[in-house]
């Protein structure tokens, strides 16, 4: 009899313990499920790296996403911001997912010290842009050296989430493949959501410096030589949207 | 046909010019001190070793000219002195180039100089060989008649 008794406690026992992991692997799956639902409207694109990690990022004023009276979906605003990175040359974007809306990312370009893009035969490569010949920039490296190599990902995060730019750094392959692997569209049911004064537009630049020499790797920069406000306005992306 | 003082004029000064601009832009590398990455020391050690052995020779040739006062018109083989003045105009133009290209070539500097000295020596022993005999060939042909200066 007490055997019997005692295999029945080690039972209930055990029953209750696996009751108990039964309740937390639910509570998993809901916490899943509310990862799920949180990114659900996303789940139709790739995800962006999150949380993000910029060299630089400044908030873009709602007022220029939104052309003419209404309030604007995000189909829009994502055509604007196309628009804009089109309207400066970068025909090759690509459309992310984030917690709570979208990302808008442009391919890897070289850029000059200033923040202008090198000349189109360096833009779009990796290969350091070498000076043209008996340029003023041509001397100014025969006596100084060759500069080292500027590279830049502008993302524009269009969001009704807050974030913090606190992830990991990304690396210049992650970078170089973004705009290549990205949506070419926002999904409608993403796209069809108004775009209201909750959300907020931040564009992140993603910065990385190769030092001169073809051995060499790009790396990345945790902080920008120049302002983000200035990498727009030099490539030529704020004039857009400022218009 | 030309005569041994004026050849020696020629060359002295094209050598003096072909070197003046790599020596120029060495110096500013140095003082700016960026270009070489600390290894000012190995440039130099470069482009002495590919200047000064030769251009030695000819300031001293002058020198002893200058001190013994040799007779300067007497003619000297057209040949010998249109090889010494090619190999030795072919030689500086690359000496040149390497200084002027190294912007626009995606290496260290140094690695360039390494490279450039792979042609640089075939070059340099033509250009010596015929540059030691033109300034060392001392007694004129018979026959000749010194020219007047």
């Amino acid at each position: 009899m007490k055997r019997i008794t005692i295999v029945s406690i080690l039972i209930c026992t055990a029953l209750l313990l696996a009751g108990c992991g039964g309740d937390q692997m639910g509570a998993n799956t809901g916490n899943a499920n509310t990862t799920t639902t949180t990114s659900s409207t996303t789940s139709e694109l790739p995800e962006f790296p999150w949380p993000p990690k910029a060299s630089a990022l400044t908030t873009i004023p709602n007022a220029y996403l939104i052309r003419g009276e209404g309030q604007g979906t995000l189909k829009s605003v994502g055509d604007r911001l196309k628009q804009a990175f089109s309207s400066a040359g970068y025909s090759q974007t690509g459309y992310y997912g984030v917690p709570g809306g979208f990302a808008l990312v442009s391919p890897l370009e070289q850029f000059k010290n200033d923040g202008t893009p090198v000349d189109t035969e360096y833009r779009w490569t990796t290969q350091a842009a070498l000076p043209s010949l008996f340029s003023l920039d041509y001397f100014r490296s025969l006596i100084i050296g060759k500069s080292a190599g500027h590279y830049r990902v502008i993302a524009f995060i269009v969001t009704d989430k807050l974030f913090t730019a606190t992830g990991e750094a990304a690396t210049v392959e992650t970078a170089e493949r973004l705009s290549r692997e990205g949506g070419t569209a926002l999904p409608p049911s993403m796209g069809n959501q108004p775009f209201g004064d909750q959300y907020t537009c931040t564009a992140l630049i993603y910065e990385f410096e190769k030092a001169p020499g073809a051995d060499t790797k790009a790396e990345f920069k945790a902080s920008s030589s120049i302002m983000a406000d200035m990498h727009l306005r030099k490539a030529k992306i704020l004039d857009f949207l400022e218009r | 046909m030309i005569s041994i003082g004026k050849a020696k004029i020629i060359l002295t000064a094209l050598w003096v010019v072909g070197s003046l601009f790599p020596l120029v832009i060495l110096f500013l590398q140095t003082i700016y001190g960026t270009y070489y990455n600390g290894k000012e020391s190995e440039a130099w050690g470069w482009f002495t070793s590919v200047i000064a052995p030769t251009l030695s020779l000819i300031i001293s040739v002058l020198v002893v000219d200058a001190l013994n006062q040799k007779p300067q018109n007497r003619p000297v083989g057209t040949l010998i002195f249109l090889l010494a003045l090619l190999f030795s105009v072919l030689y500086l133009a690359f000496v040149n180039l390497v200084f002027l290209l190294g912007p626009r070539i995606d290496s260290a500097p140094l690695d360039l100089f390494k490279r450039a000295s792979l042609g640089l020596g075939l070059a340099q022993g033509l250009m010596t060989a015929t540059l030691g005999v033109f300034f060392t060939k001392e007694s004129p042909k018979k026959g000749e008649k010194p020219k007047e200066e």
